[in-house]
């Protein structure tokens, strides 16, 4: 189990994490998701050994990860950004993680090079930004570790590619049970594959939640009402508070914590023209959790600004 | 965060500004391209440049210019190399977010980045080695074509010839390679502790043999202390070996040991630094570029020209190496390390123009000190300083040199102020001087107690007799130190020491072997006959040294023809009948002669010159006659014989005409001493002296002497 306990970080006047505590049960996908600058870089980096905390710390099964090599040896990161021996091929690279990483297994890695098609012999400098992705993915699972990080590695891969490289990833992960730590920005990465998902924002926790749970937990309703009401009316009659509303013409959008109530029932209340209950994704989730907490790009009015000007 | 020393970087950094460009062609591409002409005009059998580069102060140019171009050109390519070397560890961030994240603690990563500094250390100061040796190569191509000796830079004997020179170039690049490839291997077996063991006695044997074995190499190591294996064997071999391989490495000269001192003061500072890096970039850095990386940065360079101040310091006391080409190397060093650093590191230009001006100046500073030392040099101590002085003179005959003691100045004082006031006019007048006819050029070194400083002045003939005269009366004030500072003359002109090597290269010669120990074996042979011929010793023969002297016999039939030739010319047949009586066999002869010199040593203007060594054990007086250096006791009566001839001598009856010059080596209590300090120079006429050596022969059978 990884815990992470109050871990602080700043750089110099700089506070990127505050106080940030969570746990990861062994054999969970874990989620980061957050704002630029959240703090979710470091906050891997701080996990995976690379920075040491101001404050707080992390463990993992009660051994702390900094300057300890035996813990280092059961984990892998793969950075946002990739960094490559100069001139290394993939051979090289596997050799030199092979050095590092008793676990390595060579015929996993051979078996991934052949999977991706991927040229071992060739220079990584010579690999477009998405072969080399791929070629830290498959260096990170060659080295079979029980736990992963990946920071953003699915980002600049085509969607074929990215589809594939994630089925590789999860399988490895389900098939060996081992813990991986995963941040994006795209919470459709993640929506399907982690079990638990963290958000930072302004480098603090802001939730910390089980995927599915949450996932049911919310509702997102589709409605439209004979007659005009306003949002609180709406709220009152259904005795619940809408966590987003948005209205187009006689088009009402709502989410909130439905809990256990039968939607097309208590919509009833409101004597609807029709109701209809949405797939709520994680990307809303975190959109709407993101505004609740102030923090959102305000779309429509930038577009609207932009069509204006254009015309 | 723009990564420091990154090909992109310097590629940006170049492109930034048509100043950067046009600086670092004034810089590179100039002195680069003058020297490339030099080069190969140099290789023209006419060879007009040289004309321009007649005196020494233009050979410094020419290998300042050189070396400070290939510098700047080569340097940057080492900076990269470190760069590519150690990229992996600290030097950037995306690498530092991968490797620090690696199971690696950072204790060994901190022994890792320390040898790795200190392997780029190492490497740098063979960029070093390797770029004066290019410069040797250059200067030596240089010298060849003035008709003076290639292999022979101030004194310095580099190498004997072209074949050994090259040998060790390749020997040094095959050292290169070696420590690269080690520092390849490195990067990836880096995390083991027992690489930083072998990291360890890799650097320490490095820095314990690479300058010896270049010395040996490259150097004439008659100047070296040298080992004796065998005594330290049934001892402590290893123990002993290595402590005197260190002694001996400290004691040569203070070239090496501003050398070593190079080494080992950049070898800690870089670690430090290293160090100080490694941990700023490896923890806070990455985020944050700001004041850690300047602060690196200053200390880096901060270090550089520390190390460079020190080695500066040590090799101003070098008197026999191209110092300034070495003083101007070193300065540049901080120069470029500034210019690189900042070109390739910074963000903006204005940024990096600064700190190329703070290093350009900080490099002018660190050199107009550097010139104000050698300057220091040249520049006449107070006469009243001037304790002792040497004269080297090689026109007619062999060179007259001696010193004037320090403990009796009273009279001598006289042939101080004459010399200084000769050496203070030529100086002010025109440095080199001008040669005119009752002018000779003598090789003139003034001690002070600060120490020794070596003038090239023309001295009047009427002078010499008159320091002859100064000093004939205070005889064991004289004495002499066979100090060899190189600077010789060739009784030959130019046209007649080409001929000679041709004619030489034409016939077989075999190559006397190194002589350190005993130089008595290399004191018969063509170093005498050339003296004889009226020359003093001819230096530029290939394969040949000061110390290895030709020996012409039988077999050289054309080149002693040749050389007999000229004694004729010169000296009349006298030289020629006692030249014909050597060569053909009747060693006595000559022998007798030639080798007294040990303890009598000249030449007349005839052109005799006389080798021997005579010796004082327990109460006996030995005499060295052959080439097995084996010493015969010489009876009392011969003894006696010998010092009422000396000292009948001291009162002056010998003039330059008609004497030899004679040194003896005397202890305090009148004894042979074996002290080269204690050495008197006395003025004994020629024909007591053959008269003395007649009365030697006859006390032993010729068998013996043979």
């Amino acid at each position: 189990m990884i815990k992470v306990t109050e871990v602080v970080k700043r750089f110099e006047d700089f506070e990127a994490l505050s106080k940030v505590s969570f746990e990861i049960p062994k054999g969970k996908i874990f989620g980061l998701v957050g704002s630029n600058g959240a703090g979710k870089s470091t906050l891997l980096r701080i996990m995976a050994g690379v920075y040491k905390p101001n404050a707080g710390g992390v463990t993992y099964d009660g051994e702390p990860i900094w300057d300890n090599v035996s813990v280092k040896e059961k984990l892998v990161f793969v950075p946002d950004e990739l960094y490559f021996l100069p001139g290394a091929s993939m051979n090289r690279m596997a050799r030199f993680y092979q050095n590092y990483y008793p676990t390595f297994s060579m015929e996993r890695y051979q078996e991934l090079v052949e999977q991706l098609r991927l040229d071992p012999k060739r220079k990584l400098s010579g690999f477009s930004k998405g072969m080399q992705r791929q070629a830290a993915t498959v260096l990170a699972l060659s080295c079979r570790p029980d736990y992963y990080f990946f920071d953003e590695t699915l980002d600049g891969l085509d969607p074929v590619m990215r589809e594939v490289v994630k089925s590789i990833i999860y399988e490895d992960i389900c098939e060996r049970n081992v813990t991986a730590v995963i941040t994006s920005h795209s919470l459709r990465e993640l929506e399907n594959t982690c079990d638990h998902l963290a958000l930072l924002h302004k480098g603090g926790l802001v939730y910390d939640y089980d995927v599915e749970s949450v996932k049911a937990s919310q509702v997102k309703v589709q409605f439209a009402l004979s007659k005009n009401l306003t949002r609180e009316e709406m709220e009152e009659k259904l005795a619940v508070s809408f966590q987003s509303f948005k209205q187009e013409g006689r088009v009402n959008t709502a989410i909130f914590d439905a809990g256990e109530k039968d939607i097309q029932e208590s919509f009833q209340v409101l004597e609807p023209l029709y109701v209809d209950v949405l797939p709520m994704t994680l990307e809303e989730l975190f959109t709407y959790e993101m505004e609740a907490l102030g923090y959102s790009f305000d779309l429509e009015s930038k577009e609207e600004k932009h069509e204006s000007s254009v015309q | 965060m723009k990564v420091p020393f990154s090909k992109r970087a310097y590629r940006e950094g170049m492109r930034q500004t048509r100043v950067i460009r046009l600086m670092w062609l004034t810089m590179v591409a100039i002195p680069f391209l003058i020297n490339l002409v030099t080069f190969f005009d140099s290789l023209r059998s006419d060879y007009k440049f040289s004309e321009t580069l007649e005196d020494d102060s233009s050979l410094l140019l020419f290998g300042t210019f050189f070396m400070g171009g290939l510098l700047l050109l080569i340097y940057p390519v080492s900076i990269f190399l470190s760069e590519w070397l150690t990229s992996s560890y600290h030097r950037n961030k995306r690498a530092a977010a991968t490797m620090n994240a690696l199971p690696v603690s950072l204790k060994e990563r901190f022994f890792t980045s320390v040898c790795i500094s200190g392997a780029n250390v190492l490497l740098i100061t063979l960029y070093k080695f390797l770029l004066e040796q290019t410069y040797v190569v250059f200067a030596c191509l240089y010298l060849k074509n003035r008709g003076s000796n290639p292999f022979k830079l101030y004194g310095r004997q580099y190498t004997d010839t072209w074949g050994e020179y090259l040998r060790s170039y390749v020997f040094f690049l095959l050292v290169g390679l070696f420590l690269a490839a080690f520092l390849v291997m490195c990067r990836e077996l880096s995390h083991s502790v027992v690489m930083f063991i072998f990291w360890s006695v890799v650097g320490v044997s490095l820095l314990l043999f690479t300058v010896p074995v270049f010395n040996i190499f490259l150097y004439n190591s008659s100047n070296l202390i040298q080992i004796n294996w065998v005594d330290y064997s049934d001892r402590d071999p290893f123990l002993s070996g290595v402590l005197e391989l260190l002694v001996w490495t400290m004691e040569a000269d203070a070239f090496h040991v501003g050398v070593i001192l190079w080494l080992l003061v950049g070898t800690v500072l870089f670690l430090l630094v290293g160090w100080g890096v490694n941990r700023w970039y490896s923890v806070d850095y990455l985020e944050n570029e700001t004041a850690n990386y300047r602060v690196a940065k200053l200390v880096y360079v901060v270090a550089d020209l520390i190390a460079a101040a020190l080695t500066l310091s040590f090799m101003s006391s070098a008197e026999e190496v191209p110092i300034l080409s070495v003083i101007c190397a070193l300065a540049a060093l901080p120069l470029v390390h500034f210019l690189i650093w900042n070109l390739l590191g910074r963000k903006r230009f204005l940024h990096t123009l600064r700190y190329a001006f703070i290093g350009l100046m900080a490099a002018l500073i660190l050199f107009v000190v550097a010139v104000l030392v050698r300057q220091e040099k040249l520049i006449l101590p107070e006469k009243e300083d001037v304790v002792a002085i040497s004269l080297q003179q090689g026109v007619a005959g062999s060179r007259i040199s001696f010193y004037v003691s320090r403990e009796r100045t009273t009279v001598n004082r006289d042939a101080i102020s004459l010399v200084y006031d000769r050496i203070k006019e030529t100086l002010k007048g025109n440095q080199n001087g001008q040669k005119t006819a009752d002018r000779i050029p003598y090789y003139g070194m003034l001690l002070t107690k600060k120490g020794t400083t070596a003038y090239r002045f023309y001295l009047r003939v009427e002078d010499l007799s008159r320091i002859l005269e100064y000093t004939k009366n205070e005889t064991s004030n004289v004495y002499e130190e066979e100090i060899d500072y190189g600077y010789f003359y060739s009784g030959f002109t130019k046209e007649e020491e080409r001929t000679f090597y041709e004619i030489l290269s034409g016939e077989e010669h075999r190559k006397m072997n190194r002589i350190r120990l005993d130089r008595r074996h290399a004191v018969t042979g063509v170093d005498v006959l050339l003296n004889g011929v009226g020359g003093s010793r001819i230096y530029p023969v290939p394969g040949l040294s000061d110390n290895r002297f030709l020996r012409l016999s039988e077999k050289q039939p054309k080149s002693i023809a040749y050389l007999m030739s000229i004694a004729e010319e010169r000296f009349g047949s006298k030289v020629k009948e006692c030249l014909t009586l050597y060569l053909n066999g009747d060693k006595n002869a000559m022998t007798a002669q030639t080798r007294l010199t040990i303890i009598c040593r000249g030449a007349t203007s005839e052109g005799i010159n006389l080798d021997c060594s005579i010796q004082k054990k327990d109460t006996a007086l030995y005499v060295w006659m052959d080439e097995e250096g084996t010493d015969y006791p010489v009876s009392e009566e011969l003894t006696t014989a010998f010092f009422e001839m000396l000292f009948r001598n001291c009162d002056g009856k010998g003039t330059i005409e008609d004497s030899v010059m004679v040194y003896v080596k005397l202890d305090n209590e009148g004894n042979i001493s074996e002290d080269m300090a204690n050495r008197w120079y006395l003025m004994v006429t020629q024909s007591d002296i053959l008269q003395w050596i007649s009365q030697l022969r006859e006390e032993y059978h010729e068998e013996n002497i043979q």
